[in-house]
């Protein structure tokens, strides 16, 4: 109770840091490219329905994304982390493939799997599945040899040892690589979503941006955020309720 | 129970176990003490069946064949699941056997109550004291009923008292299941004290075998005839490492 009440606090603390901090700009810069927070946050709430749309093509293109790289990025991390013959297979392939900036493939991938969204959800998927695919074999590199002898004293067999012993190890490294990866996963969709789309949030924002609307282009920017905290949340939320030893 | 004959055992070309000799015989107790790296933990885990030994034998002669878990170890920095709580790395084992849920429970229940960790179920194991830490390990194993209990080093991290009631427990515990014990200690008064057959060890060899008729007799510790057994134990060390 007392723990909830702290981390709500915490939270409205930063949402009044923030727009405090806003204001500040507002006034500071005096340009209508920051418009005032209230005047934004209550087109926010008028123009809801059509932010909203936009979000849930965002929201769905990231999700898929999440879900297509946790399923093929957990096995291909166990299967690294468990198997000498695995990490000598993909590592090698990992490590040279996860430093490229992917956003420079939407090209490619735009072609390879045409303008819809598709290519998008790919290139978020191409962000994301490199860093949990490492976080996994971290997670599973690092259990102790105890941990593994104990598991086998006890008669454990190949599945209740994935479900008992290697999915609790690697789930907190799992759930703070998905937070690292899905900042920049949020960047690139902002920006894949400027092509060939006239939905989703990223076009919103810039759209609004060439016709010169800076309250919808805010209104979008505070949609935009909101999503990433529900996100972030999300993770949070798991991680809470999946990994209390960690605390 | 365990004949072992003839074992050797090599970590790449560092000889760790030579040509080792050991009877283990049903419902006794014994100790192997001997310096740091002379090969005791090696050995236990062969006897657990975690290291696969390259030369000699290793047989078994058990009644339950079974029984799923007929040897239980204990290791010497107890190996929890940091990730489970008190009373789920208890169950772990048990649950994987497939057992009825209230079957499970009770066992675990019975044997929480026991090691006195009732309070501390459900905490992880980060969260508790070295002596609860080394009480939930032997929870652990000890729910399975193995018939072969093996103890590496158990309460070496101990303070004197704390180490004194877990050595009590785990006798009365032993004396009323039909149970063999080997544990590994660095400590005479621990081995002297559980320990009917003491083996010293050094270097990979089991030097000499004592045997300890008096455990299990009430107030051993103050027992003149413990302390006698204390200094033979002591000296046949002490020969040992100063040739
Ligand atoms: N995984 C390993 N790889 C290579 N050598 C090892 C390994 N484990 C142990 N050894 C070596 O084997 C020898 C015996 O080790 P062991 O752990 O059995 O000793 P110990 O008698 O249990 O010592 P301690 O009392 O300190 O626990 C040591 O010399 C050690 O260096
Ligand atoms: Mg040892």
């Amino acid at each position: 109770m007392l723990k909830r009440v702290a981390r709500i606090g915490k939270t409205l603390y930063g949402v009044f840091g923030i727009l405090l901090i806003w204001m500040l700009l507002d006034l500071i810069i005096k340009s209508a490219v920051v418009p005032a927070p209230f005047e934004t946050i209550s087109y926010f709430v008028r123009h809801m329905d059509q932010v909203l749309m936009h979000l849930i093509y965002s929201f769905y293109r990231i999700v898929v994304a999440i879900s297509a790289s946790l399923l093929i990025g957990i096995p291909l991390g166990m299967v690294m982390g468990l198997l000498r013959w695995g990490d000598s297979i993909l590592s090698p392939i990992v490590y040279l493939a996860y430093p490229i900036p992917k956003i420079a493939f939407l090209p490619v991938f735009m072609i390879l799997f045409g303008l819809g969204d598709t290519s998008k959800i790919v290139l978020i998927f191409s962000i994301i599945v490199f860093q949990i695919m490492i976080g996994v074999r971290d997670g599973i590199k690092a259990i102790p040899l105890e941990v593994h002898l104990s598991s086998q004293s006890l008669g454990l067999n190949s599945w209740d040892k994935i479900r008992h012993i290697i999915f609790p190890s690697i789930l907190p490294k799992l759930l703070s690589s998905l937070r690292i990866s899905i900042g920049i996963a949020m960047s690139a969709l902002f920006l894949g979503e400027n092509y060939a789309t006239t939905y989703g949030i990223g076009y919103y924002i810039m759209n609004n941006w060439i016709m010169v609307d800076y309250l919808a282009m805010f209104a979008g920017i505070v949609g935009l955020s909101l999503m990433g905290l529900l996100i972030f949340s999300g993770i949070d939320w798991i991680e809470s309720r999946w990994c209390r030893w960690t605390k | 129970m365990l004949r072992i004959k003839d074992l050797s055992f090599s970590y790449g070309k560092e000889k760790v176990l030579d040509q080792i000799d050991l009877d283990i015989f049903r419902h006794t107790t014994t100790a192997i003490i001997g310096p740091s790296g002379c090969g005791k933990t090696t050995l236990l885990y062969i006897m657990a069946g975690l290291l696969a030994f390259e030369k000699g034998e290793m047989v078994w002669s058990i009644e339950h064949q079974s029984r799923a878990s007929r040897k239980g170890i204990i290791l010497q920095n107890y190996g929890l699941f940091p990730w489970k709580t008190v009373e789920n790395n208890i169950k772990l084992g048990l649950i994987t056997q497939k057992r009825p849920k209230e079957v499970v429970q009770k066992s675990v229940d019975e044997i929480m109550e026991r090691l006195n960790i009732t309070e501390i179920r459900h905490k992880y194991p980060h969260q508790i004291s070295g002596g609860q830490r080394q009480r939930a390990a032997i929870g652990r194993t000890l729910v399975l009923k193995p018939e072969l209990l093996l103890m590496d080093e158990a309460s070496s991290a101990l303070d004197a008292l704390t180490k004194e009631t877990i050595q009590d427990l785990v006798l009365e515990i032993f004396l009323e299941q039909s149970m063999s014990m080997v544990f590994v200690t660095h400590s005479i008064e621990e081995a002297v004290f559980l320990g009917q057959n003491i083996l010293i060890m050094e270097q990979g060899k089991i030097k000499e075998k004592i045997k300890n008729e008096n455990v299990g007799m009430a107030d051993h510790r103050k027992e003149a005839s413990f302390y006698e057994k204390c200094i033979e134990v002591r000296s046949a060390l002490e020969r040992r490492t100063s040739c």
